[in-house]
């Protein structure tokens, strides 16, 4: 696999969230609105990158038998390390972050991919892997975004859409509209994976 | 044995190194963390209470000797009203909250500091959606009771998010609560001099 693929894998290819299934809770809790879907996205990359790089760093070094315990108190320090510096030196982007930064604990992405990825390959392709897989996660929040805040809010960014303001389904932003929806878009991702094949 | 000692050593080594950075980035970000939490405080004083333009903290010498509140004084150094700080218990944990009360008790105005509340659904306590109905019913009703409707009150609370809008009415409650436990004091405060 070259650099490129390494990096762009993720996105659609291999999408954390519509082909390996990775961090739904976080993607389904925060997927009512486009604006929370970037914002975890966002949070989501920067922290994979550092716990992906991290790991790839320390891989010879890790007893292989207590390596889960090791990459979660790595990823741990991380969250807590960059939730505490946003909030110190940029309240701006904590206000519209910090909610997120929490949830990333239980984001299973952070900790899938250091034990799929980073834990076999070199720091540059785990950092490539990082922002792939952290991308690609954004994609496919955005995604699942689109539709609920559509439908469920006739709604987008927040600015409302004219034809679907009127009586818009509130089930959408709830949890079952998260299920619906993402479980008709792996099915179309599915549909489009299986015509490329034949 | 000689690899169990191994290991322990490096999940100590990890752990230790783990906690040094954790400390370090205490230590640092703390001091920097309240600075902007009392920053963000005095511009939420200045927002629901837009008639006082000088603040004074009354704090009690004891816990129980009273409640800690902040007095806010207009330009002619009467008393334009109080300022309190609530944390009504959310969804997910507490939502604080500072309202402003005019001297007669009525509320000026709201707004949520803080909350860890379900994104897109109770965080929208915090967007006009729910906080324009809810101070153009405070302009139509002189008094309003603070209890979702559902609860047979006036307000109306957020779909889906019964337990973050009752929480919100609680938290208007405790600041009128309040108001109602230190009215005897406010006739003896007078606006601070030069003091800010």
């Amino acid at each position: 696999m070259n650099p490129l693929q390494q990096l762009t894998k993720g996105f659609w290819k291999d999408n954390p969230i519509f082909v390996i299934g990775l961090g739904l809770c976080p993607a389904l809790a925060v997927s009512s609105s486009l604006t929370n879907a970037i914002g975890m996205g966002i949070a989501a990359t920067f922290v994979l990158i550092g716990s992906n790089m991290m790991i790839a760093l320390l891989r010879n070094l890790i007893p292989a038998k207590i390596r889960i315990p090791v990459y979660i108190v790595i990823i741990a320090t991380f969250v807590t390390i960059i939730d505490k510096l946003i909030a110190a030196y940029s309240p701006a982007l904590s206000a519209s972050l910090g909610i997120f930064i929490p949830l990333i604990v239980v984001n299973c992405i952070i900790l899938g991919r250091a034990e799929a990825f980073a834990s076999k390959n070199t720091v540059l392709d785990s950092l490539l892997d990082a922002i792939g897989m952290g991308v690609g996660f954004t994609i496919a929040l955005c995604f699942i975004a689109f539709f609920r805040e559509l439908l469920g809010e006739g709604k987008l960014f927040g600015h409302a859409i004219p034809l679907f303001k009127a009586d818009p389904a509130l089930i959408m932003i709830m949890a079952p509209g998260g299920f619906i929806v993402f479980g008709l878009l792996i099915a179309l991702k599915r549909l489009m994976a299986g015509k490329g094949e034949n | 044995m000689k690899d169990m000692l191994r290991m322990g050593s490096f999940l100590f080594i990890i752990a230790a190194v783990a906690g040094a950075l954790l400390a370090i980035t205490e230590s640092i970000t703390s001091p920097k963390i309240r600075e902007n939490y009392i920053k963000k405080l005095e511009q939420a004083r200045a927002e629901v209470l837009p008639q006082a333009s000088k603040f004074s903290n009354i704090k009690p010498d004891k816990e129980s000797a009273g409640i800690e509140y902040t007095a806010g004084f207009a330009e002619n150094g009467e008393l334009a009203g109080i300022v309190v700080n609530v944390a009504p218990k959310g969804y997910a944990g507490p939502i604080e909250m500072v309202l402003g009360l005019k001297a007669d008790g009525s509320i000026a105005g709201v707004k949520i500091l803080s909350q860890k509340e379900t994104p897109g659904l109770g965080t929208k306590l915090a967007d006009s959606v729910f906080l324009e109905p809810f101070k153009k019913l405070l302009q139509e009703k002189p008094k309003p009771i603070f209890k979702v409707k559902q609860d047979g009150g006036d307000i109306d609370g957020i779909t889906a998010a019964t337990i973050s809008s009752r929480a919100f009415c609680a938290g208007v409650r405790d600041a009128m609560s309040t108001y109602e436990k230190i009215k005897p004091q406010l006739q003896a405060l007078t606006a601070p001099g030069d003091a800010k």
